[in-house]
């Protein structure tokens, strides 16, 4: 027995010897933190990759480099093409660490979005990216713009957009698991965020860009994207995504003007705010009650200055409520009339409260919703006013 | 083919030499077949030459008598003392011992305060010599007399080496083993307190005390500790430790099966808890059996402190023998095979650092490892001169050195100092030893499998851990198999007045410690009001 | 042959882990969508029913486990042919479920590390713990439950702070009509896992206090059917039932949309962690329901078979299927109605019949005697 014991250890120990598989050291790897897809010339699609130079990242190793390469290949799928950048890169890509997906229009517009399936199988990739569409431009000059904040295009981006949409609602905060849903959804149809590059894309590419105190090329966060099942179908200006966190309930914070008087804004901050929708068929016409509870503070005004009296208050509640109503009923008008698009999802919460009457005419959604009526409710309650109460501008005046 | 792989597998045998399994003891010659002229040279023979044995002609009374001793071993100014008080005094006295009888009454006359003893046999008298008597033997009677002087030197009590506490007593025991039960019994004045005297070893006749407190401890495993003492057939017993690895279970494991310490307190209140004292003579660290696993998370200093305190250091204990344990092959099995898990700020950072370095983590983790071993040795054995030049801040400064040198990363050095100072934090070095052993397993198992393997070889580490059994208890109770009412010391550490009871796992046969009792609350208020 | 115990605690840390073990892997209760949490309550009264059932089985002989008690009620030989059958029949779950649980490795963590390392591994940690002895394994899987319980409360603390917990996801409740959930619960959630606590006819006479067993067993199924629920709920709400009955490990892709804070992310380790004790002691008392029937057979202690058949498991678990959807499909639809049903359901019902009718005869007899 003893004998046949120290036998089966030597076996097991050229066994464990024969190698580890999935091993990768850390030098061996490169992170690639952007992807950008483009419609391809020769192939499908022409693929942009955006991989760190990780010392450039690290203030004390840095040594004045590009922060990223970047650099495009053209095939059929995804998926042999993240493999075939070994032509230019010296390391293994690892995506498991990919911070931005960049979709250039012309892909987006002619609907050739299945490359998602290969996002959504792989088990490197992770549902955290962002998602955005590059407008008038194509989606690598995206990537390569350099910017002092974390060197690399994609970082800046994916942090950028965080903080939009948690500061000013200009952010759908759209991921790849909300994207697909979207899409497959028959009530609701898809949006995404879509950047511009301003300025001159030459420059952007080059570490001088970071050198200015304006930068040559910058990249900037435009409209939002509107998608018909899985095609690119228009842009709407980036004041719309608020109207598009409100009806969805995932507003975060926004500051809204609103007029009061003859050439005076005031700016209120909204900072917490519930919606509850209400779907209803009134005989063929579905009927939508959106009711908003939202409560603020003053920011800054140009007029009611006695900021100290409770009336001076119920009419910035009244402005506000005013305002916000409606602003969101003339954004799903503009959806209504122009687009006959439902982005907001009006579908799906028909579908959550009266699913029988939604599969009637789920086939036809689009078309009932162009027709439906939109009652908006909108309650807003102003808290405080800041640290000053009366503005200066009384004084003045007087 | 079988014969010839056992040849190559095998050992080469050597020829049998006759060897020595049995207690050294000289020969039973009864003494009343000596005559006193022969005993001398009896002695002398069986001593060999060695120069410290004396055999001193003296009278007693009127009678001739040789006392034998060795004067390393006698305290000889005391000898000196009482010989001239007793032995020679009654010289003026006219008598004579004759009989046996009239030894006996002799002794008892003369020294019946310090001890006495008669013996028959040259074996004992042998034994009584070496032990640290004088053997008195007159002219024509066939007994010796014997009588105690054992000259106590050794190391005064003083503050321990090992286990050091900030509050609480400072002694600690010492090799003498009668200052070390004089130690116990201080603390301990309880009659039920009983020392039972085992002799180990062939060669070396070690006295070996096993103690425990009557009517606390389960008989059943006070009986199986003396079986296995008696059972021990071993050339030479020096420490402890030889003893615990002749007495615990058989399993081939890392893990020590008993406690072993170096403080009175901490004996002292394991006694009481139903644990079996082993005190061994010639080494200060006592044995404490049956040992659980969460014993090696206590010293003593949890009594001693706040409860609070006490909790959050003990918590502090566990999640630093993790650490311990983990740190280097996490950092293996995550940077080798799985970068997505850590956060990306943090990864770019690490590769950062690692640019430029040549090896593998795997073999960075080794260098870095087998260095702080091989400086901590060094530290534990260079003399108390030099000691101080390496010390963990020493082996800092070499990892720093070897890091702006690019031999290692940044990082690195960080992990293993801090894994370091983890395997630090326990009361008890053995225990530390073997959570070093398994960091090396688990590295090498990083290297190959990542953090799957890790877990694997953890679970497997559970799995060998509650297999083990110390003396019928089970190593990891009470967490497994899990006694409710033992969890008052484990984790956190309960005010002393809610620890009613002993721990149920060692089968005291007295269960309760003290009343239940509340926690002590202000005097409540008389009606007549305050301020009286 | 010492006898050898387990504790009441060890019992349910036992039951707990073992219906977690691959329910939690590939999830169960999806084909009903998005009322998968109704299959799982159902799928609990289902598992106390057969719990008791099986008490009740063992509570006419007490002390005896499966094999001894066909013994009783048929012949030696019938009793020695199906205990063959049910230690290929435990066996062969044990393979599916070591598996189950390589599959995921291979698909989610290591997926160069080619299967049959990941699977041998695991497998011989089991050798080696039956053959220390199924205290071992009782002790072991009491000291990790409480974790596995931490960590399934964690990810739900993690879902719902990372804000990722959507309860629109729930509804429309039951907008399909009852048949699929009924589908659902008859036989998929009967079968697996409730209809798999029949390998506690081993274990269940092992224990020490057999009254209470029975109490303690039940707690352990209803604690086992909350956290299943748990993980159902957490799998519907934060997924959305699209994405959910895509996917082939439901909660390894939950538990990759956690992030808290950028620093609280990726927490994928905490999942494959509880998962890997539930499948470890799953396929353990699978595995210890075969050596006790091999004990039964050849009247050799069980542990000199525990590291042989720990071999033939691994190596067979790499056969069983030649790919993932072989295996899914050998699981769902071809088990079972040849497997599961017949030696879940069919066969203890016909042994409870049968000791029933004999302590039926043995009381009329003796009542007979009385009387004369």
């Amino acid at each position: 027995m003893k004998l046949y014991g120290k036998l089966l250890i030597s076996i097991m120990i050229v066994f464990l010897l024969s190698g580890c598989w999935d091993r990768k050291e850390l030098s061996e790897i490169k992170l690639v933190s952007g992807m950008a897809v483009d419609r391809g010339d020769d192939g499908k699609y022409k693929v942009t990759v955006e991989a760190l130079n990780a010392a450039e990242l690290n203030s004390r190793t840095s040594g004045g480099n590009a922060p990223a390469l970047v650099e495009t290949i053209e095939g059929e799928t995804l998926s042999e093409i993240s493999h075939q950048f070994s032509q230019y890169y010296a390391q293994y890509l690892v995506f498991s660490h990919m911070k931005l997906l960049v979709i250039g229009e012309d892909v987006a517009r002619t609907g050739m979005i299945d490359f998602i399936d290969y996002l959504e199988r792989n088990r490197e990739l992770r549902d955290d990216f962002k998602i955005l569409i590059a407008k008038d431009t194509k989606a690598s000059d995206v990537l390569k713009v350099t910017n002092l904040y974390r060197k690399s295009s994609s970082l800046k981006l994916s942090t950028q957009l965080e903080n939009m949409f948690q500061d000013w609602g200009g952010d759908p905060d759209m991921r790849i698991n909300d994207f697909i849903n979207d899409i497959t959804l028959e009530g609701k149809e898809a949006i995404l965020n879509a950047v511009v590059v301003q300025g001159d894309k030459k420059v952007g590419a080059t570490v001088e860009n970071m050198n200015n105190v304006t930068p040559e090329a910058i990249v900037l966060v435009d409209s939002l994207a509107v998608f018909d099942k899985k095609k690119l179908v228009g842009f709407l200006p980036i004041e719309d995504t608020r109207v598009y966190l409100w009806i969805t309930n995932k507003f975060q914070n926004t500051t809204l003007t609103v007029q009061c008087g003859d050439d005076e804004y005031s700016a209120v901050r909204i900072i917490h705010s519930t919606t509850d929708v209400q779907t209803k068929m009134d005989g063929v016409i579905p009927e939508f009650n959106i009711n908003i509870k939202a409560e603020g503070y003053i920011e800054g005004t140009q007029c009611f200055k006695a900021l100290d009296k409770i009336e001076t208050f119920q009419k910035y509640e009244d402005l506000v409520s005013k305002e916000a109503s409606e602003k969101i009923k003339s954004t799903v008008e503009k959806m209504q009339n122009e687009y006959g698009l439902d982005i907001f999802g009006f579908g799906e919460m028909m579908r959550r409260q009266h699913n029988d009457q939604f599969a009637k005419i789920k086939d036809d959604w689009n078309k009932y919703f162009s027709e439906a009526k939109v009652n908006v409710d909108f309650e807003f309650i102003l808290r405080r006013t800041g640290i000053r109460s009366d503005s200066f501008l009384d004084e003045v005046e007087k | 083919m079988k014969k010839f792989l056992k040849k190559l597998l095998s050992i080469n045998s050597k020829k049998q030499i006759p060897s020595n399994t049995k207690p050294t003891k000289a020969e039973e010659i009864e003494m009343k077949e000596i005559s006193f002229e022969t005993v001398k040279d009896e002695i002398k023979r069986i001593f060999g030459n060695t120069a410290d044995l004396k055999a001193d002609d003296v009278l007693v009374g009127k009678s001739e008598a040789i006392i034998f001793y060795l004067d390393t071993v006698i305290n000889t100014d005391f000898l000196k003392d009482m010989l001239g008080q007793t032995l020679e005094s009654p010289v003026e006295q006219d008598f004579k011992i004759t009989s046996e009888e009239e030894l006996r009454a002799f002794g008892k006359k003369a020294f019946g305060v310090s001890g006495y003893k008669l013996i028959n046999t040259i074996s004992e008298m042998t034994e009584t010599i070496l032990e640290g008597r004088i053997a008195v033997v007159i002219k024509g009677i066939p007994a010796a007399l014997t009588i105690s002087f054992i000259n106590s030197e050794g190391r005064t009590v003083s503050e321990p080496t090992t286990q050091t506490v900030v509050r609480g007593p400072k002694d600690a025991f010492v090799e003498d083993i009668s200052t070390n039960i004089n130690l116990i019994r201080k603390r301990i004045k309880n009659h039920n307190l009983q020392f039972e005297k085992f002799k180990v070893g062939n060669e070396t006749r070690t006295s070996v005390y096993v103690g425990s407190i009557k009517g606390v401890v389960n008989e059943k495993i006070l009986e199986e500790v003396r079986k296995r003492i008696k059972d021990i057939n071993i050339s030479a017993v020096f420490e402890s430790a030889n003893i615990e690895e002749l007495i615990q279970d058989k399993s081939a494991t890392v893990f020590p099966l008993a406690l072993n310490t170096e403080r009175p307190d901490s004996v002292c209140s394991a006694l009481l808890d139903g644990k079996i004292a082993i005190i061994t003579d010639g080494t200060p660290f006592i044995l404490l059996v049956p040992a659980v696993l969460t014993d090696f998370f206590i010293s003593s200093e949890d009594n001693y402190q706040n409860y609070f305190m006490s909790s959050f250091i003990r918590m502090i204990r566990y999640l630093s023998f993790m650490i311990g344990l983990l740190m280097p092959s996490a950092y293996v099995g995550v940077l080798t095979f799985h970068p997505e898990l850590l956060p990306t700020t943090l990864l770019l950072s690490v590769i950062a650092q690692r640019e430029g370095v040549p090896f593998p983590a795997v073999i960075e983790v080794f260098i870095m490892e087998i260095t702080f071993e091989i400086l901590r040795e060094a530290g534990v054995r260079m003399p108390r001169a030099v000691g101080q030049t390496v010390s963990i801040v020493g082996a800092l400064v070499i990892g720093q050195a070897a890091a702006e040198a690019g031999i290692i990363s940044n990082i690195m050095v960080i992990i293993v100092a801090i894994t370091a100072i983890a395997n630090f934090v326990f009361p008890n070095y053995s225990f530390a030893n073997a959570s070093r052993l398994i960091r090396f397993v688990l590295i090498i198992v990083a290297s190959i499998l990542g953090l799957y393997g890790v877990l694997l070889v953890l679970i497997f580490m559970v799995a060998h851990l509650s297999s083990l059994r110390s003396f019928g208890v089970p190593y990891l109770a009470p967490v497994a198999p899990f006694i409710v009412e033992d969890q008052k010391d484990i984790f956190i550490r309960t005010p002393i007045w809610f620890q009613n009871k002993r721990p149920a796992y060692l089968s005291p046969s007295s269960t309760d410690k003290q009343k239940p009792q509340g926690s002590p609350s202000p005097p409540k208020q008389t009606k007549g009001g305050s301020g009286d | 042959m010492l006898k050898e115990n387990i504790s009441l605690s060890q019992l349910i840390t036992l039951v707990i882990n073992f219906l977690l073990g691959s329910a939690i892997v590939v999830g169960v209760g999806l084909e009903a969508k998005r009322d998968a949490w109704m299959v799982v309550i159902a799928g609990f009264f289902i598992g106390i029913l057969i719990m008791s059932a099986y008490y009740f089985l063992l509570s006419l002989q007490p002390g005896k486990n499966l094999f001894e008690i066909m013994e009783i009620c048929f012949s030696r030989p019938v009793a020695v042919v199906m205990s063959l059958v049910y230690i290929c029949y435990f066996l062969y779950i044990a393979c599916r479920v070591i598996r189950d649980f390589g599959e995921l490795i291979s698909a989610a963590i290591l997926p160069l590390t080619p299967i049959e390392v990941t699977v041998v591994l695991p497998v011989l940690v089991i050798g080696y713990i039956l053959y220390m002895g199924i205290e071992v394994l009782g002790r072991t899987s009491e000291i990790f439950t409480p974790y596995t319980f931490a960590f399934m409360l964690l990810l739900f603390i993690f879902l719902y702070g990372s804000g990722n917990i959507e309860l629109d996801n729930l509804q429309p409740v039951a907008s399909t009509g009852f048949m699929p959930i009924l589908k659902a619960i008859i036989p998929s959630i009967s079968v697996f896992p409730f209809g798999e606590l029949i390998a506690f006819t081993v274990v269940l006479a092992d224990v020490t206090n057999f009254k209470y067993s029975r109490k303690v067993s039940l707690m352990g199924v209803a604690i086992a059917s909350f956290l299943l629920l748990l993980s159902v709920f957490l799998i519907v709400t934060s997924l959305g039932e699209n994405i959910a009955l895509r996917s082939n490990f439901p909660l390894l892709s939950a538990a990759r949309l956690v992030s808290i804070g950028e620093f609280i992310e990726r927490i994928d380790a905490l999942v494959v962690f509880i998962i890997m004790l539930g499948i470890l002691i799953k396929s353990s008392v699978f595995i210890y329901g075969g050596l006790k029937g091999l004990e039964y057979v050849f009247n050799k202690p069980y542990r000199f078979f525990s590291i042989p058949v720990a071999c033939i498991v691994s190596i067979f678990a790499v056969f069983i299927s030649n790919d993932f959807a072989d295996h899914i499909k050998e699981g769902l639809y071809v088990d079972i109605f040849i497997l599961h049903l017949p030696l879940e359901y069919g066969f203890p019902i016909l042994v409870l019949a049968t000791l029933l009718f004999k302590k039926w005869r043995k009381d009329r007899g003796s009542g007979k005697e009385a009387k004369a």
